[in-house]
């Protein structure tokens, strides 16, 4: 046993410089990382929707698979929208946004029309093919909302809907123009958390008439121009949102209509009315 | 499949195995105890150091006959305790004596059925002092069932780039515990995460003891008396953490002198006085504080500067007295901030403090052994402290135990109470994300028993139990643990340690695991009154081959329940929504140590296998299953360490070595802005919408493999005044580009320290 201890001790620092200096070689082991996975199932983020009433069209699209855009990079991609019905095509043209001082986004437009109950695909195509694409079904119109003033002084007045199975938005939508600088912005305010149900695709939101100027009343340089209200009704392929999740919106493919990428595209069929203070604010 | 079933049977098997042996061991004290008061005598004391009146560990105690025939021995325990049980009336010879230090020799008469308290100092024999360091026998490779002590001279053989050693980068050198890089004050321990570990300072709980800067912890060499590191198959003495303990005794002061010690280095400046208090003899202080120097030496290092700033005070007075009592107080706090991604990211800050008091009594004519402390221990950290994140959690814990340690015959008899009242609460606030908030305050009462019983002479088993109760939440939880020590040729040369046990905790730490790089933690209890559980099996052997060379091996075995994780979010927010998950670790230690005079070397492997099992709702629409297994951020598979050390008169060169496998990491299939529909139609032109990432499944994906070479020289000069101790060395000596973490949000890659040469000057007085 002593022996077989002795020799064990041996062996052991005869056999440790060998393995120090294999050890040193060990530093040509690759320390790359590839954080990327390559898929087949997320090409691009497509978010948007097709309004009947506008003329232009907007849509945000995403190459899911590049960096970050930092730097304002250009798109690889050619982005297509068609009328499945007509066979009617446009090329959506590529414009570049900063949001932030390092946040860059596409987004396509197209003045293509865009018809009452009929169905557009948009394809976004890749250099090497890849592809993805949205088909979204455009809703009829629905009855002009109706403004009622309020009843008594202080209360709100009501913006009736009627004949909307599918809200998508109720706001109101306003232009200020800066004295200063003739800059003219768009805003709006969205009033749809408010709606109250009345049953049979109907509903009612409470809205005063001095909601623009509560919050626009700092706004000392600048007018308020242009202002109405503004709902959507959206097509078959709406979602509740309201009702969902957060995390399940989250999900690359919790409620994304986007084959082989992610994102939602929905049709809708806009209505406006005057705001009710002619003026816009007070 | 048959995995599965493998896991689900052991596990039956192992809770039915630590029930039954539970209640045998219940029987089996009952047995033991009535029949141990036979008619014999006791001999026990506290073996301290002369000169600075610290308690001695491992001191040998042995009763000889005036033939100088041994009759009984014994070796001090962590209090400088020892026990000589069973002993005839008669006259005998005690002979105490430690490495370095001047044996002591006395007579003893003992009369029948008596309990002697025999206390002594042992004086520093100087004519040893120059190899007392090296003569000191390491532990790196005596590990008994998870168990290793730690000392302070273990401490200087890791290579740390300041004037002296510290814990933190002796842990890291050991097989099974991973750390989440060079910062961060994370470590996990044999698949276990970092808020499963229980740190105790002089018995009093520290929540984040590690510092950012990942070399140093708030137990440096010069403060640190000695530690015992669990890895895994703690006793019944440890409750409420589910995978390791350090127990760590700081130094008491220096009772004869008043002396002092000061480093510097580019990474740490630390300045320490200790002496004694009053004219007594019996009072002293030790105080330390310390600051890091990496924010401002960085630039000239690097090139660059780190954010990344720690600092400590620790102060302590310790009194003793003829009648066995010592008594000492102690507060440390600490301090550290910083940002893991120096260009970007979030800033992370966080404080400990404790103050508490310790009394322990041996008293003459008793052979019960007295251990109370109490104590306060708070925790504060936070997140971000912008406009976009701003995230807090705090713990605050006061604490009252005592621990008896008694002997009847051939029976130890460890047994206590514990009582604590915990404050815990969370304040997040993020961009886009409601805040919440949460205050949650516990109250907690507990016991434990471990008894040691000596079967022949080959055989000692430690059963033991620990009890706890919360008041209006946990339902009463038992955690049977059983041990067992088995020396087949009579000497601890040849040993194999085995242990069986129940674990629970009460408060979870929850930090965003999507991506290793986070240093927040929030605390919070297990909802919905489920603890946090886990079943440690381990065996092992260890081995001295002679000639100064050690050997251990250790297999283990841990299954795990209600494991809180976030809930699995592809959006860039952390989130307290917690799901459960299930898990098992499986690994294996071994290691290598070989020492004499002038040459010490250690080599230890360690393989680790952890899964984790979770079902949530988001997993089946995503993955198209609700459950799904995966191998979390700290599964490092395969990890290798090596150190050595040349001792040559007034030199000493270090070198370490460190390998590890790659850490799983969730690999990204895409990056986009999230609009919003639920307020109406987005706006593209100008909303970004909130960043997302789309992630695969989780952690498929792993780092590339981790290696570093740390090299130091260190040369002695002696004066009149005291001395100077100088060293130069390196980190990362060949400059390898290590992964720290993946920010998969930001998508940016931020590597450990690169080549970090230094230089250090610590003066003693």
């Amino acid at each position: 046993m002593k022996k077989l201890n002795s020799l064990s001790s041996k062996n052991f620092l005869r056999s440790l410089p060998i393995f120090l200096i294999s050890l040193l070689f060990i530093n040509s082991c690759d320390d790359t990382l590839d954080p990327v996975k390559e898929n087949d199932r997320f090409y691009y983020s497509i978010f948007g929707y097709l309004d009947s009433s506008e003329e232009k069209q907007w849509i945000r699209i995403i190459n899911l698979q590049e960096d970050i855009d930092t730097t304002g990079q250009r798109f690889d991609g050619y982005v297509s929208l068609e009328n499945l019905e007509t066979g009617e095509t446009s090329t959506l043209k590529d414009s570049l946004f900063q949001f932030s001082s390092n946040i860059y986004a596409h987004n396509f437009w197209t003045e293509q029309e865009i018809r009452r109950n009929d169905k557009y695909r948009i394809t976004v195509e890749r250099s090497d093919g890849a592809e993805s694409s949205v088909t979204v079904e455009i809703p009829d119109s629905f009855e002009r909302p109706e403004y009622r003033p309020p009843v008594s002084p202080g209360d709100p007045g009501r913006l009736i809907i009627r004949e909307v199975d599918n809200l998508a938005d109720a706001s109101i939508r306003f232009r200020i123009k800066y004295s200063l600088s003739d800059i003219i912005v768009n805003q709006s305010i969205s009033v749809i958390s408010d709606t109250i149900s009345s049953g049979n695709d109907s509903y009612y939101i409470p809205i005063s008439t001095d909601r623009i100027s509560q919050v626009t009343k700092d706004l000392d340089t600048a007018d308020i121009i242009e202002c109405e209200l503004y709902v959507a009704r959206a097509g078959p392929d709406w979602i509740h949102f309201s009702s969902l999740d957060p995390n399940l919106i989250a999900l690359a493919d919790g409620i994304s209509n986007v084959e082989n990428g992610t994102g939602y595209v929905v049709g809708v069929t806009s209505i406006s009315i005057p705001y009710p203070n002619s003026s816009c604010s007070d | 499949m048959l995995n599965l079933l493998f896991v689900d049977i052991l596990r039956i098997i192992q809770k039915k195995m630590v029930m039954k042996l539970s209640m045998i061991f219940a029987a089996f004290l009952f047995l033991v105890y009535t029949n141990a008061f036979s008619q014999s005598s006791t001999i026990q004391g506290i073996i301290t150091d002369a000169s600075s009146g610290q308690t001695i560990q491992g001191a040998n105690v042995l009763l000889l006959n005036f033939d100088n025939r041994q009759i009984k021995g014994a070796v001090t325990d962590r209090n400088g305790l020892y026990r000589l049980q069973n002993i005839s009336p008669g006259e005998y010879k005690i002979r105490i004596s430690y490495v370095g230090y001047i044996t002591s020799l006395d007579t003893l008469e003992i009369k029948k059925e008596e309990t002697i308290t025999y206390s002594a100092s042992l004086s520093v024999d100087n004519a040893q002092l120059d190899e007392l360091i090296v003569s000191v026998k390491s532990e790196a490779a005596n590990i008994s069932g998870g168990h290793q002590r730690v000392s302070a001279v273990d401490l200087t053989r890791v290579v740390t780039p300041a004037g002296s050693g510290d814990i933190a980068n002796y842990l890291q050198a050991l097989p099974g515990v991973v750390s989440s890089g060079d910062r961060g004050g994370q470590l996990f321990v044999r698949g276990g995460t970092p808020s499963e570990n229980l740190v105790l300072i002089d018995g009093l709980m520290i929540y984040q003891p590690f510092h950012i800067v990942g070399f140093f912890s708030v137990f440096p060499e010069n403060l640190l008396a000695n530690a015992d590191f669990y890895a895994g198959g703690f006793s019944s003495k440890y409750s409420g953490r589910t995978s390791s303990v350090l127990d760590v005794q700081m130094r008491d002061g220096n009772i004869n002198k008043t002396v002092g010690k000061g480093s510097i280095s580019p990474f740490l400046a630390e300045i320490q006085a200790e002496g004694p208090l009053g004219d007594g003899k019996n009072a002293s202080w030790i105080a330390s504080v310390r600051s890091s120097q990496i924010e401002r030496t960085s630039e000239a290092l690097f090139g660059n500067t780190q954010p990344l700033h720690f600092e400590s005070q620790f102060l302590k007075l310790t009194q003793f007295s003829d009648d066995g009592t010592r008594c000492s107080a102690m507060a440390m706090r600490t301090y550290d901030r910083g940002k893991l991604d120096f260009d970007m990211g979030n800033s992370f800050s966080w404080s400990n403090f404790v103050l508490g008091g310790k009394c322990t009594h041996l008293p003459k004519d008793s052979d019960i052994y007295v251990d109370f402390s109490a104590g306060l221990s708070h925790l504060s950290n936070t997140m971000g402290g912008s406009t976009e994140t701003n995230l807090s959690s705090g713990l605050t814990r006061l604490s009252l135990n005592l621990d008896m340690n008694q002997s009847a015959g051939k029976l130890k008899l460890n047994y206590g109470v514990k009582s604590h009242m915990k404050w815990i609460n969370y304040n997040i606030e993020e961009l886009f994300q409601i805040p919440s908030s949460e205050t949650n305050i516990l109250m907690g009462l507990g016991g434990y028993a471990v008894s040691y019983i000596p079967i022949g002479n080959n055989l000692t088993i430690r059963p033991g139990v620990s009890l706890s109760f919360y008041a209006n939440t946990y339902s009463p939880t038992i955690e049977p643990r059983f041990q067992l020590s088995w020396q087949p040729y009579g000497s601890n040369n040849h040993e194999l340690n085995a242990s069986i046990g129940i674990y629970r905790q009460t408060i979870a730490g929850i930090s965003d695991l999507r991506d290793v790089g986070s240093a927040f933690i929030a605390w919070l209890p297990t909802p919905n009154d489920e603890r946090m559980e886990a079943i440690h099996s381990l065996i092992g052997w260890k081995q001295n081959l002679g000639n100064g060379l050690q050997f251990s091996a250790e297999g283990y075995h841990k299954k795990l329940n209600n494991i809180p994780v976030s809930l699995w979010s592809t959006i860039a927010e952390f989130t307290t929504e917690i799901d459960y998950a299930d898990g098992d670790i499986w690994g294996a230690d071994v290691r290598v140590e070989f020492e004499n005079r002038r040459f010490y070397t250690f080599l230890g492997y360690g393989y680790s296998w952890t899964e984790y099992q979770s079902a949530q709702e988001n997993f089946n629409v995503w993955f198209g299953s609700p459950v799904q297994s995966y191998h979390p951020s700290h599964d490092r598979r395969h990890q290798l360490n090596s150190m050595i050390s040349v001792y040559l008169g007034k030199y000493t060169a270090g070198i370490r070595w460190q390998f590890g496998t790659g850490l799983p990491f969730t690999r990204q299939m895409g990056y986009d802005g999230l609009l919003s529909f639920d307020q109406g139609l987005p706006n593209v032109r100008t909303n970004y919408g909130t960043p997302r990432v789309i992630l695969d499944k989780p952690f498929q994906g792993r780092t590339p493999s981790y290696h570093r070479l740390d090299i130091s020289i260190e040369r002695q000069f002696e004066f009149n005044f005291g001395s100077i101790f100088i060293q130069a060395g390196a980190i990362n000596t060949y400059d390898r580009v290590n992964l720290f973490y993946y920010d998969v949000f930001t998508q940016r890659r931020i590597n450990q320290l690169p080549f970090a040469p230094y230089a250090s000057v610590k003066m003693e007085l």
